[in-house]
């Protein structure tokens, strides 16, 4: 069976939501790369929305959009990657226990603090009972959102399901983890994608995700998977968080002459933006171009097939390959 | 009691993200729940109740008493005054 992406929608630092992959990118002189607000109302009513957090906010509009566009009312299951959850509720929730002795802290911040919040909310809003779930497992936290989708549709248990990843950055956790050594050399941002998989043909086949557990990445051995060699390979979308990231230099060498792409430095380095990949190549993969913008190296030579993503963070590796249908 | 009603209008809006509403936007008897007024709803019950703990040092011991008591701003501000 073939799996299919009916539909995708991406809110990030960059002008990508309700839009084709931007021909133009804007960088902030300095901080981390937060989300431009899309016109949350158009989707939220404004009783609700006061409630929500950024990470919730864009998860919600993020995912409704994602819906329409695929005239899907209430999916067959709602699923959802977030590596750090809603931090910013988690923080203030904890600063005000702090703050005033573990007594009366603010049920809101409370309720809205776990990882499922974002999942929940579609849940309500949506009026579905259907399967619901979060995963957050650090920088697989996406993959294994989507490898979840894969297997409940392969498994016939449904046949559009609603996978996405989101995560958010408050000022509190820039601060605090700024200066990590795994962020060393990169931007951190924040940021929200999501797609209706499906078993319902349209013009971008999933062909598979794999979670690589080991420290290293055989790329030619991890592309038989697929059924794939380098050869096959039209266009590759890294994790390059800068100019010269050793961590994918090797990996980028195997693919010399073929489209790179990258989007880290202009989205942010954060838990789920191999998401924000996903949706990347999902618009490659439609419109039959890249805009200069986007390359690292190599040139726009409008015609792909197969789209391979790579994400490597501290060990944590995964692939996520797209074909044109 | 004016001063009262302004500073409770004020801690309404921070505290419960009313991020349409300014203090002139609502009226003293304005009713706080349901659909002709500010639409609060049971989280926001709980938010109020915190914040008259917090802010005023008085606890509802009656759960039935805080439906009178949170009616409209004018109800919250009648009952804190009794109570000082």
């Amino acid at each position: 069976m073939k799996l299919y992406i009916k539909s995708s929608d991406c809110i990030s630092a960059q002008a990508t939501f309700e839009s084709a992959l931007p021909a133009e990118l804007s960088l902030p002189e300095n901080g981390g790369l937060t989300c431009l607000k899309p016109d949350y109302k158009k989707f939220i009513s404004p009783k609700l929305l006061r409630r929500m957090s950024p990470i919730i906010r864009n998860g919600v509009t993020c995912s409704l959009s994602t819906l329409k566009q695929a005239n899907i009312e209430v999916p067959d299951a709602i699923i959802v990657g977030t590596a750090l959850g809603c931090l910013k509720d988690t923080a203030s929730f904890l600063t005000q226990l702090i703050e005033e002795n573990e007594e009366l802290p603010n049920p809101t911040h409370f309720i809205q603090s776990t990882h499922n919040t974002i999942a929940g909310q579609l849940a309500l809003l949506l009026k579905c009972t259907n399967y619901n779930f979060t995963f957050s497992q650090m920088h697989n936290s996406f993959e294994c959102a989507l490898l979840d989708a894969q297997l409940m549709l392969l498994d016939e248990q449904a046949n559009n399901v609603l996978v996405g990843g989101v995560d958010e950055l408050p000022e509190v956790s820039y601060e605090l983890t700024k200066d990590l050594d795994c962020y060393k050399e990169a931007t951190l941002g924040e940021g929200g994608s999501f797609f209706v998989l499906s078993t319902e043909e349209s013009s971008v086949e999933l062909k598979g995700v794999k979670i690589i557990n080991s420290p290293d990445c055989n790329i030619e051995e991890e592309l038989k998977h697929f059924n794939l060699s380098i050869n096959d390979v039209d266009v590759v979308i890294g994790g390059d968080v800068a100019e010269n990231d050793a961590t994918y230099s090797a990996f980028q060498h195997k693919f010399e002459g073929k489209p790179y792409v990258w989007y880290k430095p202009f989205m942010g380095e954060f838990g789920t933006a191999s998401s924000m990949a996903l949706w990347i190549a999902s618009k490659i993969i439609e419109e039959q171009t890249i805009p200069q913008c986007w390359l690292k190296s190599g040139m726009d030579f409008n015609n792909y097939n197969n789209v391979v993503i790579y994400n490597n963070v501290g060990g944590e590796q995964s692939l996520i390959v797209l074909s044109k249908n | 009691m004016s001063e009262l009603k302004e500073e409770l209008k004020k801690q309404l809006i921070e505290q419960l993200n009313l991020e349409d509403f300014e203090v002139s936007d609502i009226d003293d008897n304005d009713l706080l729940f349901g659909d002709n007024g500010l639409a609060l709803d049971s989280i926001d019950a709980l938010e109020i109740i915190v914040l008259l703990e917090k802010e005023y040092g008085i606890k509802i011991a009656d759960p039935k008493q805080g439906k009178d008591i949170m009616t409209s701003v004018q109800t919250l501000a009648d009952y804190i005054e009794s109570k000082r």
